[in-house]
């Protein structure tokens, strides 16, 4: 067996042109022309509207938040009688915060992917979300419950509830997202740039970033994600912020409790309770205070020192 | 007047830039490039069915995000390639989603055993490489796609799956080393 030879032949294998055995090339171009022309068309109808493709909120960190959450939902689909909104306030083009006042007694029946598996802390299994006090799991851990909303792309929405405990939540972060500890390594990966807060609460530095895996655990190229996390030791109390790239795709609509317009150095945004996002340069940076006990003021401070 | 090519509204930015790509541009990209992309995505996937609908989604990203592509970061192929693989990796996930199918299924569909109508006819030898490429990991066979289909360099590759240029050569050849075994037990090689 001729080793030298075999790879030669490898390598000239590796050189064949499949698209040479379609005659694909012209009738691609003209579909994906066509298809534009339609869009615009499309684009022409719906210019009315806002563009909310995808319908985000954001991590839960407490049970009272669930609830407003969970019914915040029900309020957008069949539940209007129970509650009003009594605010809306939009931040950019891709962005919208709906403020809610609840008008009835709303349903906080435990979804049907949930049922059974939610307990008190006596270990009695819910029938019902509670206004207030923490949900566990079948193993006595605390879990926070998940919710993303999204539009399909045949126009269906569809909700994703999960109670994961902290450790499932930290479990699947991990597996799913590369951590890096240098803000820079970050950037090649991301499809926009940015820049952190020169000022940090006493005793905050910076900790981690962490982006998105693809099904290699590789960060995915281009992304328009990236999580950071300022630290001041004990993780429990990290500050999060969050980096989105806003465009039609990434754009959200959010229920984040009572929120309020605010402007800094020029850029809008929204102060809630615990919350700061604010758009800069097409950026959305979304800071959550979280457990730190870090106030809005410093929040406000953390935003106004992005250069 | 040449018209702007645009899946969605401006973003404010986007108009103040002009950042939108020019239908004779994207024309010009999409016969200079075609080749490769088209030839990535058969490298990867294993149905060349579904090779035609990946091409044109990759062209419409190319379209969506043109404006945000930064000379200063990457060359254009290298960025280009990027957009390739995410719409390989989400084409596999949305597979995974809807169903599974086994790999003899699936070389069987590509040597032509099952819905013949349905299969692009490939001649011997390509069929035997394709044959070989399923046998190599996922990473093996992006690495080679990407190095032999899209004809980029090592330093791009390496760039791209976040890999030193000596790993991404380790793997090359080792991969070529497997291809070499599976095309000689199917006598491909003289």
């Amino acid at each position: 067996m001729n080793k030298e030879n075999h790879s030669r032949q490898i390598e000239e294998l590796l050189k064949t042109d499949f698209s040479r055995e379609s005659d694909s090339q012209e009738k691609i171009l003209n579909q994906i022309l066509n298809k534009l022309e339609n869009s615009r068309n499309i684009i022409e109808d719906k210019k009315e509207s806002l563009p909310m493709k995808k319908i985000f909120v954001k991590p839960i960190f407490t049970a009272a938040m669930v609830v407003v959450l969970i019914t915040g939902f029900v309020t957008t689909s069949f539940g209007q009688d129970l509650w009003r909104i009594i605010k809306e306030i939009s931040v950019g083009k891709h962005a919208k915060y709906t403020v809610i006042e609840r008008t009835g007694t709303p349903d906080l029946t435990i979804p049907e992917e949930l049922k059974g598996k939610l307990y008190d802390k006596s270990g009695n299994v819910l029938a019902y979300f509670p206004e207030n006090g923490a949900i566990y799991n079948q193993r006595g851990e605390e879990v926070l419950i998940s919710v993303v909303v999204y539009e399909n792309e045949d126009g269906s929405v569809v909700t994703k509830i999960e109670a994961l405990s902290k450790e499932e939540q930290a479990a699947r972060e991990t597996s799913q997202m590369t951590t890096l500890t240098d803000p820079e390594s970050a950037k090649p990966y991301l499809a926009f740039d940015f820049s952190l807060p020169a000022y940090l609460p006493e005793g905050y530095a910076f900790d981690r970033i962490q982006l998105f895996n693809d099904e290699n655990g590789q960060p995915v190229e281009n992304c328009e994600y990236a999580s950071v996390y300022f630290s001041n030791g004990d993780q429990a109390k990290d500050i999060y912020l969050q980096l989105r790239l806003m465009n039609e795709e990434t754009a959200y609509e959010a229920d984040i409790g009572n929120v309020d317009e605010v402007e800094i150095n020029g850029h809008k945004g929204i102060i809630g309770e615990s919350n700061l996002d604010i758009e800069i340069d097409g950026v959305m940076y979304m800071f959550m205070a979280g457990a730190s006990g870090i106030n809005n003021e410093q929040l406000f401070k953390m935003a106004e020192s992005i250069r | 007047m040449e018209s702007i090519l645009s899946l969605r509204e401006n973003t404010p930015a986007e108009q103040k830039s002009g950042s939108n790509i020019k239908t004779g541009v994207f024309k010009q990209l999409y016969e200079t490039h075609y080749k490769r992309v088209y030839n990535y995505i058969s490298y990867r996937i294993n149905n060349h069915h579904d090779t035609g609908d990946l091409v044109s989604q990759v062209f419409e990203r190319v379209i969506q995000k043109y404006g945000a592509y930064d000379p200063k970061r990457a060359a254009f192929e290298a960025w280009l390639m990027g957009i390739a693989r995410n719409t390989v990796t989400d084409y596999f996930r949305s597979q995974k989603r809807n169903f599974s199918v086994s790999l003899d299924y699936v070389i069987g569909c590509i040597a032509g055993n099952n819905q013949p109508e349905e299969v692009i006819v490939l001649n011997e030898s390509n069929k035997a490489l394709l044959q070989a490429l399923a046998k190599l990991s996922e990473k093996e066979r992006n690495i080679v796609a990407l190095k032999y289909a899209a004809e980029l360099k090592n330093t791009d590759i390496a760039k791209m799956l976040g890999l030193s240029d000596s790993n991404v050569g380790v793997i090359l050849s080792r991969s070529l080393e497997k291809l070499r075994k599976e095309l000689g037990k199917e006598g491909a090689l003289q």
